[in-house]
């Protein structure tokens, strides 16, 4: 009986490794998957922001500051490789189609990208007829019922590149512009900068990171 | 005689379990890319189901894997060639074609969300 007894053992051991192996055919897994960006950051090992051409320079806020803090920050976040910082003389026009400029500025640097480009902000008064049924627009608080409405709009422009420091050549190019709408005429200047500063940012880097978003796969397990 | 039977129904099942569990070398690699994956390491999970593939080149699992990998890491264009030798394998495996559909439907919701943008973009020029 004793031979048998080991071989039913046998068999039953057998049976739950079978069992085990075949338990799972797969499995859903939650994933962030980032969306297509037109350049790939990871084939470079340094990203060196450089000032931006500010047309207009403000009293109250240092834009080009700002705008650097920003940037910096956020590829801080994203990317793996350094970050640096580089000041040149925006003292012509077409600098930025300019090749052998940035060749020289990047002394045949493969592995480096410049972040740079233009930046306006600025702000008009619009006039408006308004009505009763005018919506809230800045707030809770209606400054006026009917007649003639100021309104103070404020816009920033980026104009953003990515230029390879090797070859000069501008390998992303983009017009980032954003608007905010006040009913305050007393509304100061740089208060709707701080808040379009980051909209630009958030539009950038989701287009160069390629935004993650939230996926399901199944991973297939034998 | 009474032993044959059992006998020769342990011998079945221990060729089952090593032609099924058996391989080792190609499972091993083929979980511990998914272990990896779970602890967020993809870049283990790739090199891990690139070894299975290499042990078996016509597992299913290790290329189907294999693509999720690329597909995490941004890589579009080798997740999708991986998606099609899975599903050339196994044109009827579920899990691979709902992978290839979630996949090919990202990244057309990307193609078009990008297309909108650049429409909204020139038409704030004119």
């Amino acid at each position: 009986m004793r031979p048998m007894i080991k071989s039913k053992a046998l068999l039953a051991a057998v049976c739950i490794l079978q069992l085990a192996c075949g338990s799972e055919n797969a499995r859903k897994v939650k994933l962030q998957i980032p969306g297509p960006s037109p350049i790939n950051l990871a084939d470079y090992t340094e990203v060196a922001i450089i000032n931006f051409r500010v047309e207009k320079e403000t009293p109250d806020i240092d834009i080009n500051k700002e705008v650097i803090d920003a940037f910096a920050f956020e590829l801080g976040r994203g990317y793996k490789g350094s970050v640096t910082l580089r000041t040149i003389a925006w003292d012509r026009e077409g600098l930025i189609e300019d090749r052998a400029f940035w060749k020289g500025l990047g002394a045949g640097s493969e592995k480096t990208l410049f972040l740079t480009g233009g930046v306006r902000y600025t702000q008009e008064v619009r006039k408006a007829l308004i009505g009763d049924d005018m919506k809230e627009i800045d707030g809770p608080f209606k400054s006026v019922n009917r007649g003639l409405a100021e309104r103070r709009i404020f816009n920033l422009v980026a104009d953003l590149c990515l230029i390879r420091a090797d070859s000069g050549e501008v390998v992303f190019r983009k017009e980032y512009k954003e608007t905010r709408m006040f009913l305050n005429p007393n509304q100061p200047f740089s208060y709707a900068f701080y808040e379009l500063l980051p909209r630009v940012k958030k539009k950038f880097f989701r287009t160069i990171l390629g935004e993650e978003r939230g996926q399901e796969r199944y991973l297939i397990l034998r | 005689m009474k032993p044959k039977i059992p006998v020769v129904l342990l011998a079945a099942v221990i060729i089952s379990v090593l032609s099924g569990c058996g391989r080792s070398l190609y499972l091993n690699q083929l979980r511990f890319g998914v272990w990896a994956s779970e602890k967020d390491l993809w870049d283990e999970a790739v090199f891990r189901w690139k070894k299975a593939v290499a042990a078996d080149p016509l597992s299913v699992a290790a290329h189907n894997n294999l693509a999720v990998a690329y597909e995490k890491k941004g890589l579009w264009e080798e997740a999708r060639k991986e998606y099609a030798i899975a599903l050339k394998l196994a044109p009827k495996n579920t899990y691979v074609k709902y992978n290839l559909d979630m996949f090919q439907e990202n990244l057309d919701s990307l193609k078009k969300e990008e297309a909108r943008k650049e429409a909204n973009a020139a038409d704030d020029k004119k």
